[in-house]
């Protein structure tokens, strides 16, 4: 009879025991799913963040850099949805300029080597002026020439002899950057257009051209505040 | 109470728990990775903004006295100051007579950032060089010489100067001169005003900070055995150059016609209208006018001018070439009309 008795009171703490097991349970997973799912939205909007912010840091620091190398309407015009430009990638101070085999022997520094296959070369004068060549040729120098900053010593052919006076060189390649399909792209010479940043861009994103200056305006698709900022004064000095 | 009872629900907190640790350590991480991206994206803008700073600063203060003394193909190191938290430095590389390489470097911690620009300074033998003639004037600006016109030797090195004045250029002016000697006139090739190289006659004008009175009669002013460099008629002590003011060169402007009655001078004096040398006026060293020169009976000038309206030498003036005078008065005035300028339409110089 005892048994029978502690069976009865136990089988009724059960089912209240049960119940209460159920609902601590389906709190705690309740808040465990709830606080997961807002985890996980935090995670994709901080990600979201991030990556427009990777967008903006690399917009503005690729655009402005590029951007100042150039003198405006020269080097570089804005139109549209896209910036065309001579992309500079390096330059050189001139130790000998042979007219005849339109030849330099040049100091050269930049981001990366010469290549004859896609760059062209801008000869600045002693006197202000500047002249765009063809590069067709460039390797190692025989002869020695020091330039500012320890450059490599390079000799380059030209298509055209340098004129007389030419004391500096500019390299580059012709590219543009297009504020397209949400990100900003960069497109050398007539191949496509690779993106430079994550695709986090919105339609709404725009060149700024205004008050005798280029910027841009960069509007995030999702997450995070738009950026506007300025890039380059549209006037020559 | 069962054993199988046990720990269901304290396993799945802890589960729990455990992926939220790994979400909020991802999460934390992923901000940590942000936050030191944009440390790093600050630091590269600080050491830009140094290196950009440093060469404006070159570019925009007075020109350096030691610009002379820098072979073409060497360098020299011009400064190296702090600019907030960045560290900042410019050199200049002579990549010909005029021309400049001035690069500036930015420095946080260990990121670096370059800049450079092309630069163009006078040089005095160089622009004197330019001269064809002891005195050059516009196209079909008249000319008249009733007077003496000496243009025999104008790298010739006499009293009042000292003969090792001229020293850094006489060697050249000798072969220069032996080669192409000096015509009395010469004529501009275009009709343009007066200029140096880049210099136009604007930015000549903007050079000179004093100006002086529609007639001087220029005199050395000393004061405690030191010559007054600020006073206008002060145009130095060309004939006592053991005096105070015997080194003073100093760059005088005229807004408008000068006349100079009497006394002496040297320097650079550019003159927006005519400049008349009276009787008993003398002046040693480089003239540019937008108008004309003359030279009236008793007056004389040593040195070289350029003078747009033409030139009028009357009996008993006197007009002798001197490179020498000439290329000591621009260097002189190195601080301020030999300054290191960016060169018009080119942009920066790289990425280097």
């Amino acid at each position: 009879m005892t048994i029978d008795t502690r069976s009865r009171e136990r089988a009724g703490a059960s089912v209240i025991e049960a119940v209460v097991a159920l609902l601590v349970g389906l709190l705690v997973l309740q808040l465990g799913l709830s606080t997961l799912a807002r985890f996980r939205s935090t995670q994709r909007e901080l990600v979201e963040r991030a990556d427009a912010l990777v967008t903006l840091r690399i917009g503005r620091h690729v655009l402005r850099r590029e951007l100042r190398h150039g003198m405006p309407g020269r080097d570089w015009i804005a139109e549209g949805d896209s910036l065309s430009l001579r992309a500079f990638r390096g330059a050189a101070a001139v130790c000998d300029n042979d007219t005849v085999s339109a030849q330099l022997v040049v100091s050269y520094r930049g981001d990366r080597a010469p290549d004859p296959s896609k760059d062209s070369v801008l000869l600045l004068g002693l006197d202000g002026s500047s002249v765009p060549r063809a590069l067709v040729g460039a390797g190692v120098s025989p002869s020695p020439c020091v330039g500012p900053g320890g450059g490599a010593a390079q000799r380059w052919t030209v298509d055209q002899p340098a004129p007389p006076g030419t004391v500096a060189v500019k390299i580059f390649e012709r590219g543009s950057y297009h504020l397209s399909g949400a990100a900003l792209r960069y497109r050398r010479g007539a191949s496509g257009r690779q993106p430079l940043t994550p695709e986090v861009l919105s339609a709404a994103t725009t060149w700024d051209l205004a008050g005798g200056r280029i910027g841009v305006q960069l509007v995030p698709s999702r997450a995070g505040a738009s950026w506007s900022g300025f890039l380059a004064w549209l006037s020559t000095e | 109470m069962k054993r199988g009872d046990r720990g269901a629900a304290l396993v799945a907190v802890v589960l729990i728990t455990l992926a939220l640790f790994a979400i909020g350590h991802g999460l934390l991480g992923l901000s940590l990775g942000e936050l030191a991206a944009s440390r790093t994206a600050m630091r590269l803008l600080e050491s830009n903004a140094a290196a950009e700073s440093a060469v404006n600063l070159l570019l925009g203060g007075p020109g350096p006295s030691w610009l002379d003394s820098v072979t073409v193909g060497s360098e020299r190191a011009a400064f190296s100051q702090p600019f907030g938290r960045a560290e900042g430095s410019a050199t200049a590389w002579r990549l010909s007579a005029e021309s400049w390489w001035v690069e500036g470097t930015g420095r946080v911690g260990t990121t670096e950032a370059r800049m450079a620009r092309m630069a163009w300074a006078v040089d005095p033998l160089t622009r004197v060089l330019a001269l064809r003639g002891a005195i050059t004037v516009g196209l079909g600006a008249p000319v008249t010489i009733a007077g003496s016109v000496d243009a025999g030797a104008p790298a010739a090195v006499s009293p009042p100067l000292d003969p090792t004045a001229c020293a850094p250029w006489t060697a050249q002016l000798d072969a220069h001169y032996a080669i192409e000697p000096l015509a009395p006139v010469a004529t501009l090739v275009a009709d343009t005003l007066p200029s140096l190289g880049l210099l136009d006659f604007a930015a000549l004008v903007d050079a000179a900070e004093v100006s002086v009175a529609a007639s001087v009669s220029p005199s050395p002013s000393e004061a405690l055995g030191a010559c007054v460099i600020t006073e206008p008629s002060n145009w130095g002590d060309p004939e006592r150059p053991w005096r105070p003011c015997g080194q003073h060169f100093p760059l005088r402007r005229s807004v408008g016609s000068l006349r100079v009655s009497s006394g002496a001078g040297q320097g650079v004096l550019i003159v927006e209208g005519d400049l008349v040398l009276d009787a008993g006026a003398r002046f040693y060293g480089l003239v540019l006018a937008s108008g004309g020169l003359r030279v009236e009976g008793g007056g004389e000038l040593v040195g070289m001018a350029l003078t747009t309206g033409g030139v009028d030498v009357a009996a008993g003036g006197v007009m002798r070439a001197s490179a020498c005078w000439a290329a000591r008065a621009l260097a002189a005035n190195r601080a301020g009309l030999g300054r290191l300028r960016p060169i018009p339409g080119q942009a920066v110089l790289g990425p280097v």
